[in-house]
């Protein structure tokens, strides 16, 4: 299915969480920022740590570990 | 998931919260007496931790569940979590639907256990997981194939997730167990008596075949520039190891 | 079995260590003692907010000499700290009048204050509802993190050589110092009762301490940094704080230092758990969406309970204990939702009145003594 990462358009396929998305779209770089700008990647993978965090079709703070990609979903990260 | 449209306020006589392998087996129960019964979980997919889905496609223990509470009308909440108990035996929920209230006669949490690390130096940096949480991502379509990882820890469930990791192409560079040889040689003697157990455990073994096993050490830091480079690890009698790395999985 | 102290403090929090530190800078030999951690009751529920509150001349009069005072202090490094102003919103006409009166006093007070009409208002908030009758901006106040301003006050004390010890409950005030839980005696020379709510326990003689703990809700948000930009504060949260009602919402609401939106606020006399009450939380978030229309989107991270030391005119209490023989009983509580913007200036005050000077405003109105009844 198509979604986009930023702006860029990405094909997954179904069954592909949100977090995943977000590295396949940009290997290593994170989902996320801490406030004095270094880089975060998920921990937990289930729901706990928020280093996941995403905007999922405008909605600010979503757990991407905890989230499927669908079909047209619009990603964002913390650039 | 089978719910009709929104009113703001549900009840069941029985809700369980958390679709794992506790709450299933539980919804499954419950609904077999003919009672009520309402299941949910945070995640968008039932299974739990150990029974995740794999790319979407249900573990066989959990479809076999799923396809039993479809049978008997249990109403499951995928993707909901409590966001509040609120007083007079309500929980208020949030979910794909929205906000609700949640009305119960008995409450079930199966809501499992969150996997804890100490923390050491690096291990906020990209590339730094739970050694469940790895696999959980991996089983979600993070890609993990080529990359060398380190699965660090204690415990069976290092064995399970290397495994997993292996199976998806990851190139498992080392496997770091804190337990030295003779507590081991005891956990191994107490298989003995659960010969499920331990064909399990003898297949893991032959899975993992080729993996540099290392006994007695533990991570002490995490190094790299920006993402996890390398791990550092210290063994029996302050022995210390260095091991690159892509990714660490630390349990 | 301590040496003794010339100043036995009961109450780490801001106000207990804004005492101890100018009594140790003083040259006094202090010591301080919490039953938990310095800042860790009602300094940490609060909301952090340096507000100088003007619709009651005593309240005001101290927030002015405590505003200058924190100004003064020279202890605010990498503390949260920002100089975000507070816009006082009005909904109605009566309300815009009332400001417009309030502005007045704050110019003649020499504080920087300007009115702001819808349109300004919008572009200086654009998050808040379009339908406000304007807002009154107070430049200087400011929103920093209590439990830090505390335990950066204890250290000031602790430099100076005295004394500051967490986890040490107190039994009981003596004529001649404290007796703590674990049965042993600390000797000083005076006491200072500063442990807001509890203080009701401690309180000496017959007449019971006139302080009831008024229970606050707040919640916090996750980061979503620009969301707003001053403390905005509805014009109906003076009348809410003033007032004697058992339960009641007023919209409050500020940005941290980190991005996330800090909501408040509620009142209430009735419950005196610690548990959050989730129907007056509902009703305080429908009070901010009233204000900020769109505030139902953001996440909620986490929400908790406080407890305010509230008097029955509000005011706090500063001075010697009335049923003092020797004199030597203090008290400094009672502070309600004042107590960070205040602490500096009850302190000063505190102090004056201990060494025998004449403090640097009025001490009357926060005399302990307006409780007494006096006996036909």
């Amino acid at each position: 299915m198509r979604i986009t990462v930023d702006g860029r358009a990405l094909e997954v396929p179904p069954g592909t969480l949100v977090a995943a998305a977000v590295e396949i779209a940009a290997p290593g770089r994170g989902a996320r920022a801490s406030p004095d700008g270094l880089r975060r990647q998920p921990l937990c993978g289930m729901g706990v740590c928020g280093e996941c965090r995403v905007a999922i079709d405008g909605h600010a703070h979503r757990l991407g570990c905890q989230s499927l990609c669908a079909p047209g979903m619009e990603i964002r990260t913390d650039e | 998931m089978n719910e009709p449209d929104n009113p703001s306020e549900l009840h069941a006589c029985v809700v369980v919260i958390g679709a794992g392998p506790g709450g299933l087996a539980a919804a499954v129960a419950a609904s077999a007496a003919g009672i009520d019964v309402l299941l949910l979980d945070a995640s968008p997919l039932a299974g739990g931790q150990i029974w995740r889905a794999r790319q979407g496609v249900a573990a066989e223990p959990v479809a076999r569940a799923l396809a039993r509470l479809a049978s008997t009308g249990v109403r499951v909440l995928a993707g909901t979590r409590v966001v509040m108990a609120l007083p007079d035996r309500t929980l208020l929920i949030d979910g794909p639907q929205g906000a609700r209230r949640l009305r119960w006669d008995r409450l079930i949490l199966a809501t499992g256990a969150r996997e804890r690390l100490l923390p050491f130096p690096g291990w906020t940096l990209p590339g730094v997981f739970g050694a469940g949480g790895l696999q959980a991502l991996v089983k979600g379509g993070w890609p993990i194939r080529g990359r060398r990882v380190v699965v660090a820890g204690t415990g069976p469930l290092l064995l399970a997730a290397a495994a997993t990791l292996r199976r998806e192409g990851a190139q498992v560079v080392g496997l770091v167990e804190e337990a030295r040889g003779d507590a081991l040689a005891r956990f191994a003697g107490t298989l003995a008596a659960h010969p499920r157990k331990a064909l399990q455990a003898l297949r893991l073994g032959v899975s993992l075949l080729g993996v540099p096993f290392i006994r007695g050490s533990r991570v002490v830091a995490a190094e790299g520039a920006g993402r996890v480079e390398r791990v550092l690890l210290q063994g029996e009698g302050g022995r210390g190891r260095t091991i690159d790395c892509d990714a660490l999985a630390a349990g | 079995m301590s040496r003794s102290v010339d100043v036995a403090i009961v109450g780490g929090g801001i106000v207990g260590c804004a005492c101890a530190r100018a009594a140790s800078r003083a040259g006094l030999r202090v010591a301080l003692f919490d039953a938990q951690r310095i800042g860790a009751g009602a300094t940490a529920a609060a909301m952090g907010h340096l507000v100088t509150i003007d619709d009651d001349p005593a309240e005001f009069a101290l927030a002015r000499l405590s505003m200058r005072l924190w100004r003064e202090w020279r202890g605010w490094h990498a503390i949260e700290r920002r100089a975000t102003g507070t816009l006082w919103l009005a909904e109605t006409p009566a309300q815009r009048d009332a400001a417009h009166a309030k502005l007045a006093r704050l110019q003649r007070a020499g504080l920087q204050a300007e009115w702001l009409e819808p349109a300004a208002l919008h572009a200086a908030e654009p998050r808040l509802a379009r339908d406000l009758a304007g807002a009154l901006r107070v430049a200087g106040d400011e929103v920093a993190y209590g439990p830090e301003m505390a335990a950066r006050l204890a250290a000031d004390v602790r430099a100076a050589g005295g004394r500051v010890e967490e986890m040490r409950p107190v039994a009981a005030l003596r004529e001649d110092g404290l007796l703590l839980a674990d049965g042993s005696r600390v000797r000083a020379g005076h006491v200072l009762l500063a442990a807001g709510c509890d203080s009701v326990r401690l309180w000496p003689g017959e007449s019971p301490l006139a302080l009831r703990p008024r229970k606050g809700q707040l919640a916090i948000t996750d980061r979503y940094p620009g969301y707003v930009q001053h403390a905005l504060v509805e014009l109906g949260y003076i009348d809410a704080a003033h007032g004697d009602a058992d339960e009641s919402v007023a919209f409050n609401a500020q940005p941290r230092a980190s991005g996330q939106v800090l909501l408040g606020s509620t009142r209430s006399y009735r419950d005196t758990s610690a548990d959050v009450d989730a129907a007056l939380l509902a009703r305080m978030v429908r009070r901010a969406q009233r204000f900020l229309p769109d505030i139902g989107r953001l996440q909620m991270l986490r929400c908790w309970a406080g407890f305010r030391p509230a008097t029955p005119d509000g005011r706090p209490l500063i001075g010697r204990i009335p049923a003092s023989d020797r004199g030597n009983q203090w008290v400094a509580t009672g502070h309600e939702g004042l107590g960070l913007t205040t602490a500096a200036g009850t302190a000063s005050v505190w102090l004056d009145l201990l060494l025998g000077r004449p403090p640097a405003i009025d001490p009357a109105p926060y005399s302990p003594e307006r409780f007494v009844e006096v006996a036909a």
